[in-house]
C-alpha cells in the first residue's frame, strides 16, 4: 500500500465509465516513455508487478467497494442496514485531502451528518440540562460532536487509514493526506478578518458567537489550540508525527464519521440516522460538572437568590477538624433560609466557601428533567403522544 | 552549652523527651501518649544493659506488628458525650451537583410535589430583604447570617464580619450621596480610596466599586498607583514572591473545579 506517489497536480475533472479507460491508456503511455534505471540488476531482482491502472486516479473506484473487505467488515461491525451501499460506505472514508473532486470525497455526506448530529446533540442538550449557560452549551457540544471525540469514535469503530491515499488503496480505509492539506474545512459563517479578534478590535461575545462562527461557538479557520490562524498549504512545512499532523487526522477521521451519519440518514432515513447518533454518539458519558469555570462564584449565587426571590445565601460551617493543625478540613454548607443549595470541604474556610458557591451553582445549573427526557423531534414519528412543553429557563444569571 | 544542645541531633533528643514524658504522665491514656509508647517500642534503644550493641530493632514481623498496633484516635471511638463538639468521623461523602436541592427545582417540577414536606419547611417565597435599589451590592456577601439566626442551624462562617455591620445598617444611599462619592473620588483619588470612602459613607467597599465605575480620575493617579505596587513587589523575596503565585495559582484551579 506505501507507494510515494508523483508529484502530479490532480486532475479537475475525472471521468468514469469508458472515458477513463482512455484516459488511464494515455497515462500508461506518458509512465511508458520515461524509462528510469536506478542500477537494479532487473535480473537478479525482476521488476515488480506492475501496479494497476487505478494507481493514477486520488482514490479508489467505486466498483471497488464490492471486493474490499475491510468494507464489508466496517460495514458489518457497524449493523449498518442493507440499504446503505457498500459503495456510499467507500466514499464515506474518502477525505477532501485525498480527492478534491466532490463528487467522489465525503464533503456533502460530511455536511449532512454533521447538520443532523448537531441537532440531535443541542436538542437533547437542551432538554437535558435545560439551565446551561452557553458557554457550557458550546463546550458539551463540542465534547460530544466535535473533532477529537469523533476521531476517537473512528478509531473505535476499527477504521484504519492509508498511509497516503490513492487510487490502488484498499477501499476500507480511511483516505487523507496529511502532507497535500486542503484549506481547513467548517460549516458555519466565517468571519472576514480573524485577525481583528485576535487584536481585540472587534468584540467577540457570545451572541455574537451565536450569530458567527460554528456550531461550537468557534471562529472558522482559527485554531484555538494553538491561539492562531490555521496556515494554508503552501505555509506548512510537515514532518511526521506533529501537532498538524495529528489536527489533519482528526479532521479527516471526524468527517468520515460525520459521513456515515450522512449517508445513513440519506439512504435509511431519519429514524434509522437518529438511532445511530444515540448508539454511537449521545451514548458517550461526559461529565458536564467538570465544564465549568468560575469568576465570582459568591456573587454570581447572591445575584441568583436575589433574582430567584430566594433568602440571601450564608455559609455555615458544617464540620471541621485540625483548625490548628497543618492540615485541616472545613466543610462549609451554602443555605438559603433554611434549605441547603450546597456544600464543599477544604482546607481552608475560604476555599471551602467558595467552592460551596460553585457547587451550589452548578446544582443550579445542572437541573435536569430527568434521564430520559423527551426531545422535540420524537413527535415526528407517527403516533406519539402529545407534546408537552419542555422545561424553559429564563436565562443566564448576570452580575457585575 | 545551651546552644549546643539545641543542635543536637533530633533522635537522640527525641529519646530524652518521650522517655521523660513516658515518666512524667505514665497513665494518661491519650491518643498522643499512645503514639508515643509505640514510638518508643519502635525506635527508642532500652538500657544499655538489654542491648549492649545499641539500639534493639524490630526484626522479626511480629515484633513490628506489635509494635505498630496502634489504637483508633479516640474521635473515631462512638461518642459518650453529646455535649459539645463538632467532629464526625467517619465523614460522608461529599454530595453530588446533580442532586437538585428542592429550592432549585422549578415550578413544574413533579418532584415539588412529590416531596411536599419540604414544600412547607422551604422557604421559597421569602423575598430576599429589603431591596433598596442602590444599596444593593452592598448586600451580596456570602458570610452575613441575617439579623435573627436561627438556632437550629449550624453556625455561620463569617470571615466579613465588618461588610456584615454595613448591611445591617441598611442605610438608604441617595442619588446625591453617589455623586457626592463620584465628585470626591475625581477630586482627590489619593485620599478618597475605596476602603476610606466606604468607612466614611457608611457603606461597603464594593459599593464604592459600582458607584465610581466608569469615572476618569487624572492620570497620575494611575502612574502613582502603578509605581506604588512595583515597589512594593520589588521588596519581596523569592520566597513571599512563589508563596503569592502559589496562592493565585490555586485559586484559579479551586474556580476551575481542579481542587
Amino acid at each position: 500500500m506505501r507507494t510515494s506517489r508523483p508529484d502530479q497536480p490532480f486532475r479537475a475533472v475525472r471521468h468514469q465509465s469508458t472515458s477513463a479507460l482512455a484516459l488511464d491508456s494515455a497515462l500508461e503511455a506518458t509512465a511508458a516513455d520515461e524509462p528510469y534505471d536506478d542500477g537494479t540488476d532487473h535480473v537478479r531482482f525482476p521488476p515488480l508487478e506492475r501496479l494497476p491502472n487505478a494507481t493514477k486516479l486520488p482514490s479508489p473506484l467505486p466498483e471497488r467497494a464490492l471486493t474490499s473487505a475491510k468494507l464489508a467488515a466496517l460495514h458489518a461491525r457497524l449493523s449498518l442496514p442493507q440499504k446503505l451501499p457498500l459503495q456510499t460506505l467507500a466514499r464515506a472514508l474518502v477525505d477532501i485531502s485525498a480527492d478534491e473532486n466532490p463528487l467522489f470525497n465525503n464533503v456533502n455526506l460530511a455536511f449532512v451528518g454533521q447538520t443532523i448530529t448537531h441537532y440531535h446533540v443541542a436538542e437533547w442538550l437542551m432538554c437535558r440540562y435545560p439551565r446551561l449557560p452557553m458557554t457550557i452549551m458550546y463546550a458539551a457540544m463540542k465534547a460530544y460532536a466535535g473533532d477529537e471525540t469523533l476521531h476517537s469514535v473512528a478509531r473505535s469503530w476499527g477504521v484504519e487509514s492509508a498511509a497516503e491515499p490513492g487510487g490502488e488503496v484498499d477501499s476500507g480505509l480511511l483516505q487523507f493526506s496529511m502532507y497535500k492539506p486542503v484549506s481547513h474545512i467548517g460549516f458555519g459563517y466565517g468571519r472576514k478578518d480573524n485577525s481583528r479578534v485576535e487584536q481585540g478590535r472587534w468584540r467577540r461575545g457570545i451572541a455574537n458567537r451565536v450569530l458567527f462562527d460554528d456550531d461550537f461557538g468557534e471562529q472558522i479557520g482559527y485554531d484555538t489550540r494553538k491561539k492562531a490562524q490555521i496556515p494554508t498549504s503552501s505555509q506548512r512545512t510537515f514532518s511526521y508525527g506533529t501537532e498538524e499532523t495529528r489536527a489533519a487526522a482528526e479532521r479527516a477521521h471526524a468527517a468520515a464519521v460525520r459521513a456515515v451519519v450522512g449517508s445513513v440518514y440519506a439512504h435509511c432515513g431519519r429514524e434509522a440516522g437518529k438511532a445511530f447518533i444515540r448508539a454511537h454518539i449521545l451514548s458517550r458519558t461526559i461529565d458536564v460538572s467538570t465544564l465549568f469555570e468560575f469568576k465570582s462564584p459568591v456573587v454570581e449565587l447572591a445575584r441568583l437568590c436575589q433574582r430567584e426571590d430566594f433568602e440571601p445565601p450564608v455559609a455555615r460551617l458544617l464540620s471541621e477538624t485540625g483548625r490548628l493543625s497543618r492540615t485541616p478540613v472545613f466543610v462549609v454548607g451554602i443555605f438559603s433560609g433554611k434549605d441547603k443549595l450546597g456544600e464543599a470541604v477544604a482546607g481552608n474556610l475560604d476555599h471551602a466557601r467558595y467552592k460551596a458557591a460553585m457547587n451550589s451553582l452548578k446544582s443550579w445549573y445542572l437541573y435536569s428533567p430527568g434521564e430520559n427526557v423527551r426531545v422535540p423531534s420524537e413527535m415526528l414519528v407517527e403516533g406519539s403522544k402529545a407534546w408537552e412543553p419542555t422545561y424553559i429557563d429564563i436565562g443566564e444569571i448576570i452580575h457585575g | 552549652m545551651e546552644a549546643h544542645l539545641v543542635r543536637r541531633p533530633v533522635a537522640s533528643c527525641c529519646c530524652r523527651l518521650l522517655q521523660s514524658a513516658a515518666s512524667a504522665a505514665p497513665a494518661s491514656g491519650s491518643g498522643m501518649q499512645q503514639l508515643i509508647s509505640a514510638s518508643k517500642r519502635l525506635t527508642i534503644t532500652a538500657s544499655p544493659a538489654a542491648a549492649p550493641g545499641g539500639a534493639r530493632f524490630k526484626s522479626s514481623t511480629s515484633r513490628t506488628k506489635r509494635a505498630l498496633n496502634v489504637p483508633p484516635e479516640p474521635s473515631f471511638a462512638k461518642r459518650q458525650d453529646k455535649t459539645t463538639g463538632i467532629i464526625f468521623n467517619p465523614p460522608s461523602s461529599s454530595p453530588s451537583v446533580f442532586n437538585t436541592p428542592f429550592k432549585f427545582l422549578p415550578k413544574s417540577d413533579p418532584r415539588r410535589r412529590a416531596n411536599l414536606p419540604s414544600l412547607f419547611t422551604s422557604s421559597t417565597t421569602t423575598k430576599f430583604g429589603p431591596t433598596t435599589g442602590l444599596a444593593g451590592p452592598s448586600s451580596i456577601t456570602i458570610g452575613n447570617p441575617p439579623e435573627s439566626d436561627d438556632p437550629t442551624l449550624p453556625p455561620a462562617v463569617d470571615p466579613a464580619a465588618d461588610i456584615a455591620r454595613y448591611r445591617t445598617e441598611k442605610l438608604a444611599v441617595t442619588p446625591e450621596m453617589v455623586a457626592e462619592i463620584r465628585r470626591l473620588r475625581v477630586e482627590d483619588p489619593w485620599t478618597n480610596s475605596g476602603v476610606a470612602m466606604a468607612q466614611r459613607f457608611n457603606v461597603s467597599h464594593s459599593f464604592i466599586r459600582y458607584a465610581t465605575r466608569g469615572i476618569r480620575v487624572q492620570k497620575e493617579y494611575y502612574d502613582d498607583l502603578k509605581k506604588w505596587k512595583e515597589d512594593k513587589q520589588a521588596r519581596w523575596g523569592p520566597r513571599r514572591r512563589q508563596a503569592r503565585e502559589d496562592r493565585a495559582r490555586r485559586l484559579g484551579m479551586l474556580f476551575r473545579g481542579e481542587l
